[in-house]
């Protein structure tokens, strides 16, 4: 019967010629996959376009999983129409672009393939008689202990009625879009939520 | 042990001294002793590796927060690079120390989830779960040949089977299964020589548990949108399991429950008999008409290929079968016959399986009193019992004959294990 693998041939240690090059590309294509992911962010960081996106407010749904918060955007809610729009499903890829209105970016037109300029490789979320709504994919921000805090913290806000400016700073380049940060109110979050909470201590 | 009974053999026949035998058994006591040390070595060790990991990312995580964006990216591949050290010192200095190899491998494995996953933190990267799976399970696959790591090995069957998951969900179910029995095929190899060198180790048999489970699940998740045909599929691959239980146990010797895939393939076979033995079942069948068209083909091609493969095994192992195991390894076809040609007669296709259900459960007694094994006696009486139960659903009978039927059985539980007790006793007078 043929031996198949490193198993039976020479000694399988670092003396073999075959396990030592093999160890190689092995940590090369181990080490190369996270070093990939990092270049391609920096990338599109440096040298995207940057677009502002208007955050609906947050909305908690799992109490225990307080590692980010849930991101939802203005432009996730409205239903989206174009040619053929019927034929497409849940779980679709679309390209949406992008352009500055006022304050914020919006979604412009929906394509069935990438556009010229500035453009974001979408999916789609659900489908009504309304059109098509679609899931702009930057659904968490990482912030670790003071997720939870964050999230409750701002839906709190919300149910009080106080004026809260959410938006995501992004960056997209040829259709991979980024989240830089989340501000409320022009303050990352991370330090408006430090605030808030200094500011609930000393009262 | 034959070993022992070899020994023994040879010193009746002034073959070897009293002097050299007991150096031989004592020589066979340590080796068993080794073994179970270096187990215990092989499970602290691994316990270990992942627990520091563990710590060592529970630590970082508590000040990740302030942490410049540059620093958490270098911490991120420190659990990786030690990783690889770890393996490189172990592959140089302690390659043929079991719990070394084992603990190493399985901390790297660990580690490549990790940086990829603190990674995808830091840069706030959206993934798609599949992908993250497939991806680090694929990097951790060289850990497995190069360490000869049979946990990392266990591990990684476990990933691809999460991975084929979401073949359920997928808008390609067909094509994300395939790519995961790619990933299963990759492993063969390992497994392959795993059994040729290793067979009685316990990773090992934890390995036939594992894979067929990972098999079946995974070829059920994707068949059910696939139409009734599947079941042709799944009885036949159960048959396979089967067969390779019984071939496993007839030339390697493989004690019953270490032998996973005669456990898997026996209770499967059994489990969907039964399932069809109901009377619903073949009164469906009959006044279907089964889509055969779209995504439908798909799952009739798969469930055809099975059914050759366990045909063609059925040849392959009818020389090591004994006629116990007739029933058992014939149950795919007898069942997948009267699926495909049975829908006219209905009434003859259930009796049909009730009879074939009824003699696996003698045959099954039978074998347990000719081999004197009280699990397998027990296990034949217990399928006669729930097939008797399963009828008493659908079979009008009075309470008097079903309660003179379970007096019956019950009789048969008491007598067989007294019977095979008692054999026993004598045997030992």
């Amino acid at each position: 019967m043929l031996q198949i693998g490193l198993y039976y041939k020479k000694e399988q240690t670092m003396q073999n010629r075959y396990v030592q090059i093999t160890f190689a590309l092995m940590v090369i294509l181990q080490l190369t996959i996270p070093l990939k992911m990092i270049f391609d962010s920096e990338n599109i960081i440096k040298n995207g376009d940057v677009h502002y996106l208007e955050c609906m407010p947050v909305d908690p749904s799992d109490p225990f999983r307080g590692r980010y918060i849930d991101l939802r955007y203005k432009a996730e809610n409205q239903a989206y129409k174009f040619d053929n729009w019927k034929q497409y499903s849940r779980g679709d890829i679309l390209y949406a672009s992008m352009a500055q209105n006022g304050d914020y970016s919006e979604i412009v037109q929906i394509f069935t393939h990438a556009p010229q300029g500035s453009y974001v490789k979408i999916k789609v979320a659900s489908k009504s008689s309304n059109g098509l709504y679609i899931d702009i994919p930057l659904d968490r921000y990482y912030m670790e202990e003071n997720a939870a805090i964050a999230s409750d913290t701002l839906l709190r806000f919300r149910r009080e009625g106080k004026n809260l400016d959410i938006y995501a700073k992004t960056r997209t380049k040829d259709g991979e879009i980024m989240l830089e940060e989340v501000f409320v109110n022009s303050i990352p979050v991370g330090a408006y939520i430090t605030r808030e909470i200094q500011n609930l201590e000393v009262k | 042990m034959s070993n022992r009974i070899d020994i023994d053999e040879l010193l009746e026949n002034g073959i070897i001294s009293a002097e050299v035998a007991g150096d031989i058994h004592h020589y066979y006591d340590n080796k068993k002793s080794n073994r179970s040390s270096s187990l215990l070595l092989v499970i602290f060790g691994v316990l270990g590796a992942i627990l520091i990991g563990s710590g060592v990312m529970l630590i970082l995580a508590h000040n990740w927060g302030q942490l410049p964006k540059l620093l958490k990216t270098v911490l991120a591949f420190i659990p990786l690079i030690s990783g690889q050290l770890l393996c490189a010192y172990t592959l140089k200095r302690k390659a043929d120390n079991i719990a070394w190899r084992e603990s190493t491998a399985i901390f790297l494995a660990l580690a490549i989830g990790a940086c990829i996953a603190l990674i995808s933190q830091i840069y706030h990267i959206e993934g798609e779960m599949h992908s993250f799976l497939l991806t680090w399970m694929l990097l951790a696959l060289p850990i497995v040949y190069l360490m000869r790591s049979s946990v990392t090995s266990i591990f990684y069957i476990v990933g691809t089977f999460y991975y084929a998951t979401f073949s359920y969900t997928s808008k390609e179910p067909l094509g994300r299964f395939l790519i995961y029995l790619l990933t299963m095929l990759f492993i063969f190899p390992f497994y392959y020589n795993l059994i040729r060198s290793k067979i009685n180790r316990n990773l090992t048999s934890i390995h036939h548990y594992f894979v067929p489970f990972s098999l079946i699940a995974g070829t059920v998740l994707v068949f059910l949108e696939g139409g009734h045909y599947a079941s042709i599929g799944i009885i036949s691959l159960f048959g396979i399991f089967y067969m390779i239980g019984h071939y496993l146990q007839a030339t390697n010797h493989l004690s019953l429950f270490k032998n996973g895939y005669l456990i898997i393939g026996a209770i499967g076979t059994i489990g969907m008999l039964m399932f069809f033995s109901f009377e619903w079942f073949f009164d469906y069948h009959s006044k279907e008409i089964y889509k055969v068209d779209g995504e439908y083909r798909y799952a009739i091609l798969a469930a055809s290929g099975l059914f050759v493969a366990a045909v063609i095994g059925l040849f392959a192992v009818r020389k090591v079968g004994s006629y116990y195991e007739m029933p058992a390894l014939f149950g795919f076809l007898v069942f997948s016959l009267l699926f495909l040609f049975g829908k006219s007669v209905p009434g003859i296709s259930q009796l049909v399986i009730n009879i074939l259900i009824m003699m696996m459960g003698v045959m099954t007694v039978k074998r347990g009193i000719d081999y004197d094994h009280l699990g397998i006696l027990n296990y034949g009486l217990l399928i006669i019992t729930v097939l008797m139960i399963c009828r008493f659903f659908d079979v009008e009978l009075s309470f008097i004959i079903r309660g003179m039927l379970f007096i019956a059985v019950g009789i048969a539980f008491f007598a067989t294990n007294r019977f095979i007790l008692q054999k026993r006793t004598n045997h030992a007078e």
